[in-house]
């Protein structure tokens, strides 16, 4: 705790050396960037944008999510579908983000589900490789048991299959979230009204880059609270198993 | 004779069942494999290492469909122990009974983790118990779908003898008193001998059936002499079957 303390101070004050080096027009101070912080939360901007983007993050997130799990585990259970969905995976993988966003724009127009779809699909395959490798990881001899004892899928999916994934949705949720919200920053600065994206759009117009780093941090203080609070405590829980009773 | 009580009874009839090699062969496993069996009693299914055993408890079991041949079986429900335990590592020993017998009542479920000694368990996870005690939940979740059918698989291997003896005796008790139609795979013929009603002896490459008896006297009149004596029948008789 103290380490990470004498760390976040130590980037202050580089930051704040910079600044005086550089000059406020380039590098705003600290201090500069927490009044224009202020500023933005007390106008209500800056509520409304994190909120926005944080909605857009949550929902393309959940849609990749469930997908990419649902397509993952289905090429690691079945080889012929592995096979036949290998070189789509593949082209997904290696598509350019900014393709898939101004193509989804383009074709179902400036809205907000063509922009959550951009981004799920952006994701979606990253998510798919993961749950692949988990599903081809799944214990046969367990499988067996529950073949033998006549389990029901429900049963099978929430006491065998979900526990052995359990890792790997985490793994996808970690690099998943941060992945999700870079993107959502760029469907928002080309296509929407509203976002730290658009925020960020705005500010860049203006040479501002005192809001652009203001509603940068802001963002990333705001992932940093979910990843403490949300995707640790579930890590915690779903391995609880290993380290003693939960 | 029919008993009360016990609903199973099987009729295997398997031509043939064989495996392909990593070289592509066909390698044929069992062969022209017919028996039933009875409601109630254990039937021991004795035999070398490697002979089948296994392979057939699972294609009774329907695990394995993969063969040419038929098993009709009346059995609903089949209580299966394998030779791990099988349990589910992230449920606690109680959880992991529950999720296999839904169906089990809580008094069900406390006479049976009191049977097997393992009322103070309920809530440790498999990583926390010994080989001996998870064997024993494989046990009680076999028990507690209240089965037609029982399949053991080699249940007691690799615990000290002692345990062995108290283990047998009490899935003894519990096959007893609910006349349970039981199949039990063994390597050890003296453990075949000791608690089974009747022996099935496989024996060969591709295996078939060596021997096949009852054993009339109940098993806990069975003394040590006796056991030895009908250990070594069955040891003569696969000498035979071999040669």
């Amino acid at each position: 705790m103290l380490s990470r303390a004498a760390s976040v101070a130590a980037l202050l004050v580089s930051w704040q050396i910079a600044a005086w080096l550089v000059g406020e027009r380039l590098l705003p101070s600290p201090e500069a960037v927490s009044i224009v912080l202020v500023q933005e939360a007390r106008a209500g901007a800056l509520t409304l944008n994190l909120a926005a983007t944080l909605a857009r993050v949550a929902a393309a997130f959940a849609l990749a999510l469930t997908a990419g799990a649902a397509i993952g585990y289905a090429m690691g259970r079945s080889s012929t579908f592995d096979r036949f969905a290998d070189p789509w995976l593949i082209l997904l993988l290696n598509l350019p983000a900014l393709a898939t966003i101004v193509l989804a724009y383009i074709w179902f127009g400036l809205t907000e589900a063509a922009a959550i779809g951009a981004v799920a699909v952006n994701k979606l395959p990253n998510t798919i490789a993961v749950l692949r490798e988990g599903a081809r990881a799944l214990d046969p001899a367990l499988d067996e048991m529950g073949q033998a004892f006549a389990f029901g899928s429900w049963t099978r999916l929430r006491h065998i299959v979900v526990p052995q994934l359990a890792p790997y949705l985490a793994a996808a949720t970690r690099t998943g979230l941060s992945l999700t919200w870079k993107i959502v920053l760029v469907v928002e600065l080309v296509g929407r009204p509203n976002g730290v994206g658009f925020a960020i759009g705005t500010a860049f117009q203006l040479f501002d880059v005192a809001r652009i780093l203001a509603y940068a941090l802001s963002f990333v203080v705001v992932m940093l609270v979910i990843e403490t609070w949300v995707v640790q405590p579930f890590e915690r829980r779903a391995s609880s198993w290993r380290s003693g009773p939960g | 004779m029919r008993r009360a009580g016990g609903q199973g009874r099987v009729e295997i009839a398997i031509k043939r069942k064989s495996f392909r090699s990593a070289a592509g062969e066909d390698r044929d496993v069992l062969v022209d494999m017919a028996f039933g069996l009875e409601p109630g009693g254990i039937t021991a299914l004795a035999g070398p290492s490697g002979v089948g055993k296994t392979t057939l408890l699972k294609i009774i079991a329907g695990l394995d469909r993969d063969y040419e041949g038929r098993v009709a079986s009346t059995a609903r429900r089949i209580g299966f122990v394998f030779q791990e335990p099988r349990l589910l590592p992230w449920r606690s020993v109680e959880e992991n009974i529950r999720i296999a017998a839904p169906a089990a009542t809580g008094a069900e479920l406390d006479a049976l983790l009191v049977a097997l000694g393992l009322d103070q368990h309920r809530r440790h996870y498999p990583r926390e118990l010994s080989l001996g005690l998870a064997r024993r939940v494989a046990v009680a979740r076999a028990f507690a779908v209240r089965p037609d059918l029982l399949l053991l698989d080699e249940p007691f291997v690799s615990l000290d003898e002692a345990l062995a003896t108290q283990l047998r005796r009490e899935l003894m008790a519990l096959v007893t008193k609910d006349r349970i139609t039981s199949l039990l795979v063994t390597h050890d013929i003296m453990e075949a001998v000791q608690i089974a009603e009747r022996v099935i002896v496989l024996d060969g490459r591709p295996a078939r059936i060596a021997a096949d008896f009852a054993i009339d006297m109940p098993p806990p009149q069975r003394t040590p002499l006796f056991v030895n004596s009908m250990a070594e029948r069955v040891r003569s008789i696969r000498l035979r079957a071999s040669s």
